[in-house]
């Protein structure tokens, strides 16, 4: 771990990604203070203000502040987005250190569960799921959860599976390790810096998911502000009122876009062999350049 | 080295910005594309976006042009139907409202009964009616209608659904040539309006085709094709009987999405629509290449309330409700074309709407009307409780389009104590058979065949089918008999005004706000007719200009 | 190379089994019945006594697997059962939308294949140059969008704006170009980034040194050996892909009024029509045995090392 943060605090990729990523988690955690206006405030002299004062960014359909609503709105569609995260990551490194430590028929089972799994299209799963239960935020974040956890159960897998053979699993196990120890000491330690770059990106493509669950009504519960809802909302008023489209639009692909740009430096700084392989290409490069 | 990498970025970031705010802003000034501006001015000048057209000429001769061009229309609905067979759920209003099927009787324009496929009719004593058939009407087979065939299409009808025995109260039909008599069960002064209701369309039942795809019926347009909750293929019957249609052939498209279908009237894929959002509408008039027609609805979206709730079925609880709702501001919400609605019927309709004490905001009174009630906010959360339970009510409704009324009700309730949650669902048909809701929206044809009786017998008559929320007033009912039993227009007119009196003393239910009903159409469209009743579109005379 | 064709096809049977066993579950667990559901499409309010009349008529009172075990019977003698909702043969349903997401996917992908491979390669090739950063950019959008706002801004844009074209599915070719647009924005920039990335993880490999070395042009080595090893790697996600197109794009087709199969199976699933979402499933799982095939089959006909590896495997 200790060598993964000396090199992430050195490159300065990682440093500008995080600081945003930061930023961006910050803004809705400190909406209290920092939001100008109350999100849930309805004001019917000012419906669909393109801009005031009062109101920097406009008022929507129900004449509440825009701004307000993107800044408090990041608690909901974040807050989602990492609760499914937590949910799914640790039910997929689970089955992905079940499957890659124990092989045999656990592993031949999980596999081919995950096969399965990764089919279901996400979508149409949570919407079924959602209209058996029963409509409610908790049964939503409970199916995404369920089908979001098939791409960390593979990659823990894989790395378990290289990591076994490798030489001081073998001397740790000598050296009178048990297994349990050997999983919380040896591996998971080597396996979460890779599901980091996973999680970075999986955030984005959540909260894209997200989105697209909203313009289903399957979201939040209004009148509590989420982006997905937003836009999902907005989309009526493209013509007249293209703000309230836009607005919350943005939000949403500039998170995205911080999440992703965070999870491929992560990826740069986890990938030695990449980076390495890199600087022979260069060093190739120049040698064609000198021919 | 890194530094010259982000400007190089930076750069690339606002020429791609540029780019889309070009491409955005290069639409609005770009002249229409797809029609000569001269002519669609000219056009639209001519067209009258006013209130009450002209009433269209009952025979009037189809354009004699047999060696022009194919000529298409493209309308599209905004509800889908899952069959074209008119005795199915509500697809008989799909069928009448693309002109294939037709009823004995219909509304007209100004809510008046007109002659459809019944040309006279007379009442031989208090529950005997003969209605004659009109000759030379055929349905699209070339077969010629007479009573018999009208018979055995509303035995077939009332077998398939109860609706259809209830909504006449028919007892007995019997069919002699063209002379066609319906014995009632019991004196029913809402019969012949009733009949207009499009479950009464007339098909041939012995066609051989399958009515729920290939309704053999006696409309202006025929079908070609069908596929259930998309799209519609007509073409015009050469045999009608009032005038056959200038049109060749007519597309019918299910167009859900208000949104999506106001962009297909602007992208040219759509030529006519019913109903579109708001916003739009005021984009859509500015437009002189489209034309707008619009006129007093009678649809009212009605807040239902379940009398069988533990908090609703205290009055003070409807009552407080009812007066925390800033009406005015949700229509001003709704945008333009939406109305206040204070009564079960709307202003423009002759019940009385002025002698009544229609609903109105005053959170003052209501919230000492639940103070009364022993409501109080002990906890400080905002929201009153009584014996330690907090007045919470779940508002189900399934139309996309009033979120933010709604949002706005959930706001303005929630000024004075009550908590509401927003429930949107996909579909709340399910709820008329298992009644498991609080409160309910649900858009109300108040005027459903143009008579008064239709929405007390059905709505508010106690154990009536859609009296969802249960109420129960025997003062209620009665009017609903004497109604039945008053055939004159001033008595059943004195008797709803009545009627309306008690719903609103009672505070049954709340009516949200009205809406106008409009059909936009693009300014080639020729004899758009805006029927204050939604069922009606397109007839024989809708055309349209090369 | 017969015998694990065979293997993969017999392990649709344990998918459909697992699957169905999920959806029967769900109309299982769910709130509301077909008989309600069908006598209110009818216009009829039930009683109890016709409710428990048409149930034992439909069989609805049977133990769950005695239900399950006879849905399965009739599946395999090919009957798919009748939509509550249309009152048509489900296998009619499918039948009509089935094409039409087909299209949609063969369209997609086409734009996809075109933009994203030699753009991918043109980004790789370029590496760090400002066509790479320009691709780079672009593609970090277009994966960064919200598929139904671009849908949205696209048919405003090109519908309302310019007139150009139709906003919504259905009719001839003109009609796809916006859903279609939509999805493959997504897609390709999805997959220009996936082409360049493996192809400069075989770029670093050692046979291009070795065949510098060798006296070969650096395009040669591009292109006869470093792009056919790199799309390799990109066949399986393509194929995983495919699959979730042909399951439906569902946010898209439902902006579009596109009448597939995902529209389909949304518009079942709010109406509780459980025969219709059944045969969606059904559709599903052959679609996903097909794929995981053929993707297989490809693999191992193309990739060289593993045919070297031997037939058994």
């Amino acid at each position: 771990m200790k060598p993964y943060i000396r090199k992430a605090l050195r490159s300065p990729q990682f440093l500008l990604f995080f600081t945003l990523a930061a930023a961006l988690i910050l803004i809705p955690v400190c909406a209290p203070w920092i939001a100008p206006n109350d999100p849930i405030e309805n004001d019917y002299e000012n419906l669909m203000l393109l801009h005031s004062e009062k109101y920097p960014l406009g008022t929507d359909q129900i004449g509440r502040c825009i701004l307000s609503r993107l800044i408090w709105g990041g608690r909901t569609s974040l807050l989602i987005v990492f609760v499914v995260i937590v949910i799914a990551a640790a039910a997929g490194i689970f089955l992905g250190i079940l499957s890659g430590y124990c092989g045999g028929w656990i592993d031949m089972l999980i596999t081919r569960f995950t096969d399965i799994a990764v089919a279901v299209p996400e979508t149409v799963f949570v919407i079924a799921l959602v209209s058996v239960l029963g409509s409610s935020l908790g049964h939503t974040i409970l199916a995404m959860s369920l089908v979001g956890w098939t791409e960390y159960c593979r990659v823990t897998r894989a790395l378990v599976l290289s990591l076994k053979q490798n030489a001081y699993v073998e001397e740790a196990r000598l050296g009178g390790m048990n297994e349990v120890q050997i999983i919380f000491r040896m591996i998971l330690p080597n396996v979460i810096p890779y599901l980091l770059v996973n999680i970075a990106q999986d955030v984005g493509a959540k909260l894209l998911t997200l989105s697209g669950l909203s313009l289903l009504g399957l979201a939040s519960q209004p009148p509590t502000p989420e982006w997905g809802y937003m836009l999902s909302e907005g989309r009526r008023f493209i013509q007249s009122d293209p703000h309230l489209i836009i607005y919350p639009g943005m939000t949403i692909v500039l998170n995205v876009i911080v999440f992703n740009l965070l999870g491929d430096s992560l990826r740069d700084i986890l990938d030695p062999r990449f980076t390495r392989k890199r600087r022979e290409w260069r060093k190739l490069k120049q040698w064609q350049s000198i021919e | 080295m890194a530094k010259h990498r982000m400007n190089k970025a930076g750069i690339l970031t606002l020429a791609l910005a540029l780019t889309l705010l070009l491409a955005a802003c290069g639409g609005q000034s770009a002249p229409a594309a797809n029609s000569s501006a001269a002519q669609s001015e000219a056009a639209a000048a001519q067209t009258p976006t006013a209130q009450n057209q002209t009433p269209a000429q009952p025979d009037a001769a189809p354009a004699e042009n047999a060696a022009a061009a194919p000529k298409h229309l493209n309308a599209a609905i905004y509800w889908s139907a899952a069959t074209l067979d008119p005795a199915v759920d509500y697809d008989g209003w799909t069928t009448c409202r693309a002109g294939i099927t037709e009823t004995l009787v219909m509304v007209d324009e100004n809510l008046e009964l007109v002659p459809l496929l019944s040309d006279t009719w007379e009442q031989t004593d208090e529950t005997t009616w003969v209605m004659h058939i009109r000759d030379g009407v055929t349905f699209h087979n070339g077969k010629s209608v007479d009573a018999a065939a009208v018979k055995a299409c509303f035995e077939r009808t009332m077998e398939m659904q109860d609706r259809a025995v209830t909504a006449c109260k028919i007892d007995s039909i019997e069919a002699d040539g063209q002379s066609l008599t319906i014995k009632t069960s019991e004196p029913f002064g809402a019969f012949l309006a009733n009949l207009s209701e499009p479950l009464y369309s007339v098909i041939d039942v012995d066609a051989g085709t399958d009515p729920a795809t290939a309704p053999v019926a006696t409309g202006p347009f025929m079908v070609t094709g069908f596929k259930a909750e998309d799209v519609i293929e007509l073409a015009a019957y050469p045999g009608y009987w009032n005038g056959p249609s200038d049109l060749d052939t007519v597309t019918v498209k299910t167009i859900t999405d208000n949104s999506t279908r106001a962009m297909a009237l602007q992208s040219g894929e759509i030529d006519i629509a019913q109903r579109v959002n708001n916003n739009d509408i005021d984009i859509l008039r500015a437009d002189p290449n489209y034309a707008v027609y619009e006129t007093a609805g009678t649809r009212i979206q009605v807040l239902i309330l379940n009398h069988a709730n533990e908090f609703l079925s205290d009055y003070n609880v409807r009552k407080a409700l009812e007066c925390s709702l800033n009406y005015e501001a949700l229509v001003k919400i709704m945008g333009g074309s939406y109305t206040l609605a204070g009564a079960p019927y709307p202003s423009s309709a002759p019940y009385g709407y002025d002698q009544l004490d229609v609903q109105h905001y005053d959170a003052a009174q209501a919230k000492s009307l639940l103070a009364e009630a022993g409501w109080a906010d002990s906890d400080g959360n905002g929201y009153v409780e009584k014996n330690g339970k907090e007045l919470s009510l779940t508002l189900t409704y399934n139309d996309a389009a009033i979120s933010a009324a709604m949002e706005a009700v959930q706001a303005m309730a929630g000024a004075v104590g009550i908590r509401v949650n927003l429930d949107l669902r996909d579909s709340t048909g399910d709820i008329d058979s298992t009644r498991d809701f609080e409160m309910l929206v649900r858009n109300w044809q108040s005027l459903s065949t143009g008579d008064p009786q239709w929405l007390l017998d059905t709505m508010y008559k106690s154990g009536a089918m859609t009296n969802l929320g249960s109420y129960s007033n025997l003062e209620l009912d009665k009017i609903c008999d004497e109604l039945s039993n008053a055939f004159d227009f001033a008595s059943r007119q004195k008797l709803t005004v009545e009627a309306e009196k008690i719903i609103l003393a009672d505070c049954v239910n709340i009516n949200l706000f009205g809406q106008n009903n409009y059909v936009i159409a693009s300014a080639k469209v020729e004899n758009v007719k805006p029927f204050p009743i939604d069922y009606y579109f397109i007839d024989n005379t809708t055309s349209i200009t090369g | 190379m017969k015998k694990y064709v065979t293997r993969r096809v017999l392990f649709v049977f344990p998918i459909m089994l697992v699957l169905s066993f999920f959806t029967f579950a769900l109309s299982y667990l769910s709130p509301s019945d077909p008989v309600t559901l069908k006598y209110s499409r009818l216009g009829v309010t039930p009683d109890m006594e016709m409710i428990e009349a048409a149930k034992e008529e439909l069989g609805l009172n049977d133990p769950f697997l005695v239900q399950y075990g006879r849905w399965l019977g009739r599946v395999l003698r090919g009957d798919l059962g009748e939509s509550y909702k249309y009152g048509t043969s489900v296998w009619a349903t499918l039948t009509e939308h089935i094409p039409n997401t087909l299209i949609l996917t063969a369209a997609t992908l086409l734009l996809t294949v075109v933009l994203a491979v030699p753009l991918g390669i043109l980004s790789a090739v370029c590496q760090n140059r400002p066509v790479d950063y320009l691709i780079r950019f672009v593609s970090f959008f277009g994966v960064s969008m919200p598929s139904f706002w671009v849908g949205a801004l696209l048919m405003y844009a090109f519908g309302v704006k310019l007139k150009l074209l139709p906003v919504m599915g259905d009719g001839d070719l003109r009609h796809l170009i916006l859903p279609a647009v939509t999805l493959s924005i997504w897609m390709a920039s999805l997959y220009v980034r996936r082409v360049r990335g493996s192809m400069l993880e075989e770029m670093n490999r050692d046979y291009l040194t070795g065949g510098l070395a060798r006296g070969l042009s650096r395009s040669r080595i591009i292109f006869t050996q470093i792009l056919p090893n790199s799309l390799l790697s990109v066949i399986t996600m393509f194929g995983m892909s495919i699959g979730s197109l042909m399951g439906g794009a569902t946010i898209i087709e439902t902006i579009f009024e596109w009448q597939g199969v995902g529209k389909m199976a949304i518009d079942a699933i709010s109406v509780k029509d459980y025969p219709v979402i059944q045969g969606y499933i059904l559709w599903m799982a052959i679609i996903y045995v097909l794929i995981n095939l053929v993707v297989d089959l490809l693999y191992r006909f193309l990739d060289p090392r593993i045919r070297l590896e031997g037939g058994g495997a």
